[in-house]
């Protein structure tokens, strides 16, 4: 009879250990987090007063982030650091209907940050009278 | 027992007199009346009508005018506000050393970049018809003319786009 028990014991501690051995043993998981932003350039030449837009498609609901990185002139290109409008909006027409803007001029950290919804949209670069020559441009859209 | 049953029933019936019997026939007739009274105060049938109402949802119109340079193509975005048939009408196409009869490339996209991105290019003809339709979820289209190759000099077109 006391055999008997002390086998019982044994076994329930056995079973007890290995249940509680999987949580002490097993690693949790670190979570990742995975970047699943779009980045789009949008590139051409812009001449005196006149503006080029870009559509693009937001899938989910974020926020935006558009940079006007460049903007030169030549050969070689000396960048320009002349003010210009940038904007998002909506295709409309023949032309980007604005809905947000900023008078900017080229750098590296975005100049136009606006919440937008799932839809298409577009940016709009435009000059308003500063450029003397045609130049070169290349705006980033970043966007989910 | 049978002696008793027998004789005791007869013995209690009234005699039948003529009186007796015209109350009868008046009950009679009474119950009759009243059964066909009833058959004719009948309420007619009522009919309910469903009749079913399909809105068609009001249709814009959207003309524009724009140059297709040699080789390029040129677009026009617009929104489609309810689900429905999207026409596109190449009306005309002009310009020097341009023929009006010129075939040019005519389809519905959605824009995309600097451009309108279209699956297929219907090859059309300048006139007065829908040379493309399709049916069309809400959201937001463009209308695309291009030079198939036809082009030796900038075509001004103008276009017209109905849309629910």
């Amino acid at each position: 009879m006391p055999a008997r028990l002390v086998a019982l014991i044994v076994m329930f501690s056995a079973a007890l250990c290995a249940a509680c051995g999987k949580d002490a043993t097993t690693p949790t998981a670190a979570s990742q987090t995975s970047d699943t932003s779009t980045r789009e350039l949008f590139q051409g030449t812009l001449s005196s007063l006149d503006s080029r837009f870009y559509s693009f498609n937001v899938t989910s609901p974020s926020p935006v982030q558009i940079t006007l990185v460049s903007l030169t002139t030549g050969t070689p290109a000396p960048t320009l650091s002349v003010p210009m409008r940038l904007g998002v909006g909506v295709p409309n027409g023949a032309d980007c209907e604005v809905i947000e803007a900023v008078i900017t001029v080229p750098g590296l950290a975005s100049q136009l940050s606006v919440a937008l919804a799932t839809g298409t949209y577009c940016a709009k670069l435009s000059d308003e009278g500063n450029l003397r020559t045609p130049a070169a441009f290349t705006v980033r859209i970043v966007h989910h | 027992m049978e002696y008793e049953m027998g004789n005791a029933t007869p013995s209690r019936r009234a005699p039948k007199t003529p009186l007796t019997g015209t109350v009868t026939v008046f009950i009679a007739l009474a119950l009759v009346t009243w059964g066909c009274h009833g058959n004719t105060t009948t309420s007619a049938t009522s009919t309910t009508t469903t009749s079913t109402t399909t809105e068609t949802p009001a249709l814009t119109t959207e003309t524009f005018d724009a140059t297709v340079p040699v080789g390029g193509a040129t677009f026009y975005s617009f929104s489609v506000g309810a689900q429905g048939t999207v026409s596109v009408t190449l009306l005309s196409v002009g310009g020097q050393f341009v023929p009006s009869t010129v075939m040019m490339g005519l389809a519905i996209g959605t824009p995309s970049g600097a451009s309108c991105s279209v699956t297929s290019n219907t090859t059309v003809q300048a006139g007065s018809t829908a040379q493309v339709t399709a049916a069309h979820d809400p959201g937001l289209y463009c209308a695309n003319v291009a030079d198939i190759g036809n082009l030796f000099a900038p075509a001004a077109v103008s276009i017209s786009v109905q849309h629910p």
